[in-house]
C-alpha cells in the first residue's frame, strides 16, 4: 500500500510525460494542420490531392491502430524503429493535425472573399497579406474548435500507455497491479486529467480575448492602421 | 487576378507541408537502431551498456517497482545471467502479455522477461531459454467457493463465467477445454481478472497460483484460491528471444546453467516463492509440448 503522498509522487512522474506528449503533439498538429489546411485550398491538383489523401487516411482510421502501426508494424516494414515517445508524438500529431487542417480550412474559407480582393487591389505582398489580413481574421474563428481539439488530444494521450510509454494512465495501471489500490490510482488521474483540460480551456479563453477582432478590440485597430499605411 | 496570388501562397504552403512531412520521415531514421542488423545481440547490448527487457505487471513473475526498477523472478534471473555475459544493466519495457511477442519482433526489446509460459504455439514463433520459473495454475473463486469449482472441467460443467488474461496459456487452455467465448472475459492483466471476480462479473479467475496469492495478500475484497487445477499440471516460463538470436540463446543457456550450479539461481527463486529444484528438473523441450 502506498500513502496518498506516495501515490501522488508516482502519478506525478507520469503527469510530466503526459504534459510533454500533449505539448509536443499539439505543436506538430498545429503545424501539420496549418500546412495541410492551406494545401487543401489550393487550385492545383498536385498540391490539393496529397492533402486530401492525408486527411482522409489519418482521420478515417483509428488513432490506436495508427499508434500500434508506428510501434509494431513500421520496424518490421522498414527495419527502423521509433522510440515509443517519438512514435506517440508523431502519431498523435499527425492524427490531430488532420482534424485541425479541416478547422483551418473552414476558417480560411469563412474570411470574406472581398477581403482577398482588397488585398490584391492594395498590391500587398502575398505573405504580408496572409499574415496581416487573412490569418488575423481566420484565427478568431479557429480558436473555439481548436480548444476542443487540444482537450481531445490531451485525453487521447492516454492511449500511449498501450505502447509502453509511462504516462499518467500507465502509472495508474502500475500502482493498481503493484498495490491493488484501484480506486485511489484511477481517482487521482481522473482529477488530474480534468485539471489539465481546465488549464487548456482557460488558455484558449485567453487566446480568444487576445485575437478577438471587432469593435473595441485593439488588434483590429492596429491592423487597420497597418493596412492604411 | 486574386486567384493567382492566392494559389501562389497555396503552392508555397503545399511545398512546405511536403518538406515538413519529409522531415518527419527523416526523424524516424535518425532515431532508429537496426532491429536485426548484422551485429550480434550481445554486441549491440554491450555497446548500448544495457539490455531492454520486456516485463509485464505480474507479481511475483515480473514487474516494474515503484522506483521504476524491474523486479520479479524472471528479470532477476535474466539479470544475473546477463551480468555474467558482460551486460551490467537492464531496463524494463513494461507492456501487456498480448504485446510481448509483437514488441520483441518489432525490435522494441532485446528479450522477453515477462515470464511467458513456454507452449507449443509460442515455440513456433520465438526461442525460449531453459525454464526458470516453474509453477502451476489455480482458480480464484468467490468466498466459500459456492459453485464448488476445482478445475476447468467444473467451470465447463457448471456453466459459470471465467476471466483470464488475453493472450496467455490460461486463455487458450480454457478455450480448448470448452469454456465458450460468451462465458469468458478476457482482461488486460491479472489484477483486472481478480477484480472481475470480486466485482461479481465472473465466477472464477484462472491464473498462476503464486500471482493469485500475491493479489490476495495485497488486501481488498476477500476471495478463495483453489488447489492447482489438473488441466495445467505445470507452467514453465522462460526468457523469450527472436529466432535470429539463436547464437545468443546458446550463451544464455550456458550461463543459466552456471548460476543454477552456483546456487545463485536458487536464492533468487526462493526470494519470490518458487522452487528451484522443480525448475531445474523441467526442460524446455518437454514444456514446448504444452498445447495451446
Amino acid at each position: 500500500m502506498l500513502s496518498l503522498e506516495g501515490l501522488l509522487q508516482f502519478v506525478l512522474s507520469g503527469l510530466q510525460v503526459t504534459v510533454m506528449i500533449t505539448v509536443v503533439s499539439l505543436c506538430i498538429a498545429l503545424m501539420v494542420g496549418l500546412l495541410v489546411g492551406c494545401a487543401r485550398l489550393s487550385r492545383h491538383l498536385a498540391v490539393r490531392w496529397p492533402a486530401v489523401v492525408f486527411v482522409e487516411v489519418f482521420r478515417g482510421t483509428s488513432e490506436l491502430v495508427q499508434l500500434f502501426w508506428a510501434f509494431y508494424a513500421l520496424p518490421i516494414l522498414t527495419g527502423y524503429q521509433l522510440s515509443p515517445i517519438a512514435a506517440a508524438c508523431i502519431v498523435l500529431g499527425l492524427n490531430q493535425g488532420s482534424y485541425i487542417s479541416e478547422i483551418v480550412r473552414s476558417a480560411m474559407l469563412a474570411v470574406p472573399r472581398a477581403q482577398r480582393e482588397a488585398v490584391v487591389a492594395l498590391n500587398l505582398p502575398v505573405l504580408t497579406a496572409f499574415r496581416r489580413i487573412i490569418l488575423p481574421q481566420a484565427i478568431p474563428r479557429m480558436l473555439p474548435p481548436l480548444g476542443n481539439q487540444a482537450i481531445d488530444l490531451l485525453k487521447a494521450t492516454s492511449i500511449v500507455s498501450m505502447v509502453t510509454v509511462a504516462d499518467m494512465t500507465f502509472r495508474a495501471q502500475q500502482i493498481r497491479t503493484l498495490t491493488g489500490q484501484t480506486l485511489e490510482s484511477f481517482g487521482i488521474i481522473l482529477a488530474l486529467y480534468f485539471a489539465l483540460s481546465s488549464i487548456i480551456g482557460f488558455g484558449v479563453k485567453l487566446c480568444e480575448r487576445r485575437f478577438a477582432i471587432g469593435p473595441g478590440s485593439s488588434e483590429s485597430g492596429r491592423s487597420k492602421v497597418r493596412v492604411a499605411a | 487576378m486574386p486567384e493567382s496570388t492566392l494559389s501562389r501562397r497555396q503552392i508555397l504552403s503545399g511545398a512546405a507541408s511536403l518538406v515538413a512531412l519529409g522531415a518527419l520521415a527523416a526523424c524516424s531514421k535518425t532515431e532508429a537502431t537496426a532491429a536485426s542488423g548484422g551485429q550480434s545481440l550481445l554486441d549491440r547490448m554491450k555497446q548500448r551498456g544495457y539490455a531492454n527487457i520486456g516485463v509485464a505487471n505480474e507479481l511475483p513473475y515480473s514487474f516494474a517497482g515503484a522506483d521504476g526498477q524491474v523486479q520479479g523472478v524472471e528479470p532477476e534471473v535474466a539479470h544475473a545471467v546477463l551480468k555474467r555475459l558482460g551486460v551490467v544493466q537492464v531496463k524494463g519495457v513494461v507492456g501487456t502479455f498480448a504485446s510481448m511477442i509483437p514488441s520483441l519482433q518489432a525490435g522494441q526489446m532485446d528479450m522477453i522477461c515477462a515470464a511467458l509460459f513456454i507452449k507449443e504455439s509460442r515455440c513456433a514463433t520465438i526461442l525460449f531459454s531453459e525454464p526458470d520459473a516453474v509453477s502451476n495454475d489455480s482458480l480464484a473463486v468467490a468466498n466459500g467457493n459456492p459453485h464448488q469449482l476445482k478445475s476447468i472441467k467444473d467451470i465447463v460443467a457448471s456453466g459459470v463465467r471465467l476471466s483470464v488474461v488475453g493472450g496467455t496459456l490460461e486463455a487458450t487452455t480454457a478455450e480448448t477445454a470448452g469454456v465458450t467465448k460468451d462465458r469468458t472475459l478476457l482482461v488486460q492483466d491479472n489484477k483486472a481478472g481478480v477484480e472481475a471476480l470480486t466485482a461479481g462479473r465472473v465466477d472464477a479467475y484462472l491464473g498462476p497460483t503464486l500471482t493469485i496469492r500475491t493479489i490476495a495478500n495485497q488486501g481488498g475484497p476477500k476471495f478463495d484460491i483453489s488447489e492447482p487445477v489438473p488441466e495445467i499440471p505445470v507452467t514453465g516460463a522462460g526468457v523469450g528471444f527472436r529466432k535470429a538470436d539463436d547464437a545468443f540463446l546458446k550463451l544464455y543457456n550456458e550461463q543459466l546453467k552456471a548460476i543454477q550450479q552456483s546456487g545463485e539461481f536458487a536464492t533468487i527463486l526462493q526470494k519470490w516463492g518458487f522452487d528451484a529444484n522443480v525448475a531445474m528438473n523441467t526442460s524446455f523441450a518437454e514444456l514446448c509440448k504444452t498445447p495451446g
